[in-house]
């Protein structure tokens, strides 16, 4: 028996886990992107920066997102490990920079913590109408400090609401922001709109109307919108017909997703216009809670309701795989083992869960000290690191794929010309937003650090930061460090993807 | 025929485990002492680098259990199921038709095992054969 200890076990598979349904794969679609906190956060800044032009940006942001897809789509085909742009990225190209996209996954945790749990504490508060406390921001930093701790708790502990629960959940969002919608659109068409509200027009949806000086920003937030939305292509639970059902419903729920965020943006426009929000600027996120209110009256809780859950709901979306990115890490060595440590009675990876909320409470701390707008701050450089990792799994997809992408035609557009071309967007996009960030007038709040806008000196730490850890994680000289970039097995594709599988 | 006991090497399955294998003596039955690895937190991002991490930490524990019912003498196989816990030992009695499950009741208290789940009422729910649930 002893002799048996070093022989990997074997791990025999479960029951094959109930079939999902339409409705349930169609809501794991909308779950990923949580679509009422990505609005809450990122629509007024959108509309303050790129005024009637918002509904345009929100669709303009989803053409890369759709090309990286395709990306996540096929790398996760091939990868037996469910594995992540870490080890995507370090096999077709290498451990610097498979290292370096590990890095972004684990700091877009780190940065986007503080404000879910900001939000989330905010909403909750507005929905009671605690007005005053919502807007005292040392009371809202310590709540969200503690709604950190419980959401950490509670992804350490690996508790899941049940699919059912969270069918429900995504259900009762949408449906919220689509009443909402609806009825702001209602009464800005008969005229019950605050002053400054306009008339729609087509012009609305071109990204350009307003010119391009803003416009890098504002699409690099509504890249932000959509963070997530990958993994609704990537359904790896069984569906009851597997052939139709998760291509459908990813369509589905992508359709659901792009019109609730068009018909909110066109509503806001409608009811209040950019003006209000111009106003408010100062507000951010709370912005949308003026909204619901001025829309629903005193049904506005539905929406306020609908964002808190949303925002507390999407811990599991976030932290999880930023935990789980680290220790992977940790396995192969990138980083000291340490990090690799997990909870045998939760089975979570409990060392790195709590290291990416301490790192988190931290910088939401110093963030809210050193900045005036500092949930934007930090939601503009979150883009830029989203828009870093997924442009290099998009290259990544084309480098792993290479020897096969002139086999077919469905190859060379689905497997290398689309996550390329994404990938060439998003740098453009953070290349531009970059060199306009460095000129702090550009900025949201017009603040500068340095001479340089905050998003930028943001960023531009991390990956100092960043880089500074992987040259000294490269001073222990680990197996890690010796793998070499390689290619794709033919076997595991398809053949009408120039595979040779069967 | 077998007995089944759900085990993670915590001290509330500790009972389980001692309580199962004096069990399987008396009754001379065969002893399945299964453990779920699958990750917490479901399908995705590094999923079996997780796994594998689990399997890491609680193997030599399985693994011991298998050794003290041996020398016990109770015939013991380990059972790993990539499921929860409750998942694993549903697996293992459609798999393998044991006559009787045995589970530690857990340490979590009567509040946490209220909001969280806990493993002996889900699998009481759940089991068409007896449940013996250690204190």
């Amino acid at each position: 028996m002893a002799d048996q200890a070093d022989e990997k076990p074997q791990v025999q598979p479960g029951l094959e886990a109930n079939a999902i349904g339409f409705v349930d794969a169609v809501s794991i679609g909308l779950n990923a992107t949580s679509p009422a906190y990505s609005l809450a956060a990122v629509l007024g800044p959108i509309v303050v920066l790129v005024g009637v032009a918002a509904p345009g940006v929100l669709l303009a942001s989803f053409v890369p997102m759709l090309l990286i897809a395709s990306a996540f789509y096929f790398l996760n085909r091939v990868d037996p490990d469910c594995g992540t742009t870490f080890s995507w990225v370090t096999r077709a190209m290498g451990p610097w920079f498979g290292w370096m996209g590990g890095w972004a996954i684990a700091m877009t945790g780190v940065l986007v913590v503080g404000s879910l749990a900001d939000v989330g504490v905010r909403f909750t508060l507005l929905m009671f109408g605690q007005d005053t406390i919502a807007s005292n921001d040392t009371v809202v930093m310590v709540l969200a400090v503690l709604l950190i701790l419980v959401m950490t708790g509670i992804c350490v502990i690996g508790t899941e609401l049940s699919g059912r629960i969270q069918t429900v959940f995504n259900v009762a969002q949408v449906t919220a922001l689509i009443i909402f919608a609806a009825v702001a659109i209602y009464k800005g068409a008969s005229g019950q709109g605050l002053p400054g509200a306009l008339t729609p027009s087509w012009e609305w949806l071109n990204p350009f109307a307003s010119g391009t000086a803003a416009l890098t920003s504002g699409l690099l937030l509504g890249v932000f919108a959509y963070w997530g939305w990958e993994s609704a292509v990537n359904l790896n639970e069984e569906t009851t017909d597997s052939a139709s059902t998760p291509g459908r419903a990813a369509i589905l729920s992508t359709l659901i997703l792009l019109a609730t965020y068009l018909g909110v943006g066109v509503a806001v426009l409608m009811l209040v216009g950019p003006s209000f929000l111009a106003d408010n600027a100062g507000e951010e996120e709370m912005v949308f809670a003026l909204i619901a209110r001025e829309a629903l009256g005193g049904w506005g809780w539905i929406v306020l309701l609908a964002v808190a859950m949303s925002a507390v709901a999407s811990t599991q979306t976030t932290i999880i795989p930023a935990s789980r990115t680290a220790l992977s890490m940790a396995r192969r060595q990138a980083i000291p083992g340490y990090f690799g440590r997990i909870s045998t009675k939760y089975r979570t990876p409990a060392v790195s869960t709590w290291w990416v909320a301490g790192i988190a409470i931290v910088w939401y701390i110093v963030v809210s000290f050193i900045s005036e707008n500092a949930l934007l701050d930090s939601l503009t450089a979150l883009s830029l690191l989203i828009a870093f990792y997924y442009s290099l799994t998009g290259i990544a997809c084309a480098v792993y794929y290479r020897r096969l992408l002139f086999k077919s035609v469905k190859a060379f557009v689905l497997i290398g010309l689309g996550p390329v071309t994404g990938a060439i967007l998003l740098m453009w996009l953070l290349v531009l937003s970059a060199t306009e960030m460095s000129n702090p007038e550009n900025s949201y709040g017009g603040e500068s650090w340095f001479g340089l806008g905050p998003p930028l000196v943001i960023g531009i730490f991390l990956f100092i930061l960043g880089f500074i850890f992987m040259v000294s994680s490269r001073l222990v000289d680990t197996p890690f460090w010796k793998e070499r970039p390689s290619v794709v097995e033919p076997d595991l594709v398809p053949a009408s993807e120039g595979g040779d599988k069967r | 025929m077998s007995l089944a006991v759900g085990y993670n090497g915590g001290a509330s399955a500790r009972h389980a485990l001692r309580a199962a294998i004096a069990l399987a003596r008396d009754l001379d039955e065969t002893l399945l002492i299964v453990c779920g690895v699958a990750p917490a937190g479901g399908m995705g991002e590094e999923y079996d680098a997780t796994e594998d991490a689990i399997v890491e930490e609680l193997a030599p524990a399985v693994n011991a259990a298998v050794i003290e019912a041996r020398e016990a003498g109770v015939e013991a196989e380990a059972i790993l199921v990539d499921a929860g816990p409750v998942g694993a030992l549903e697996a293992v009695m459609a798999e393998r038709q044991p006559r009787m499950l045995v589970v530690g009741y857990g340490e979590s208290g009567r509040i946490r095992a209220a909001l969280f789940g806990a493993v002996a009422p889900k699998l009481v729910e759940r089991s068409d054969i007896p449940v013996l649930v250690v204190p």
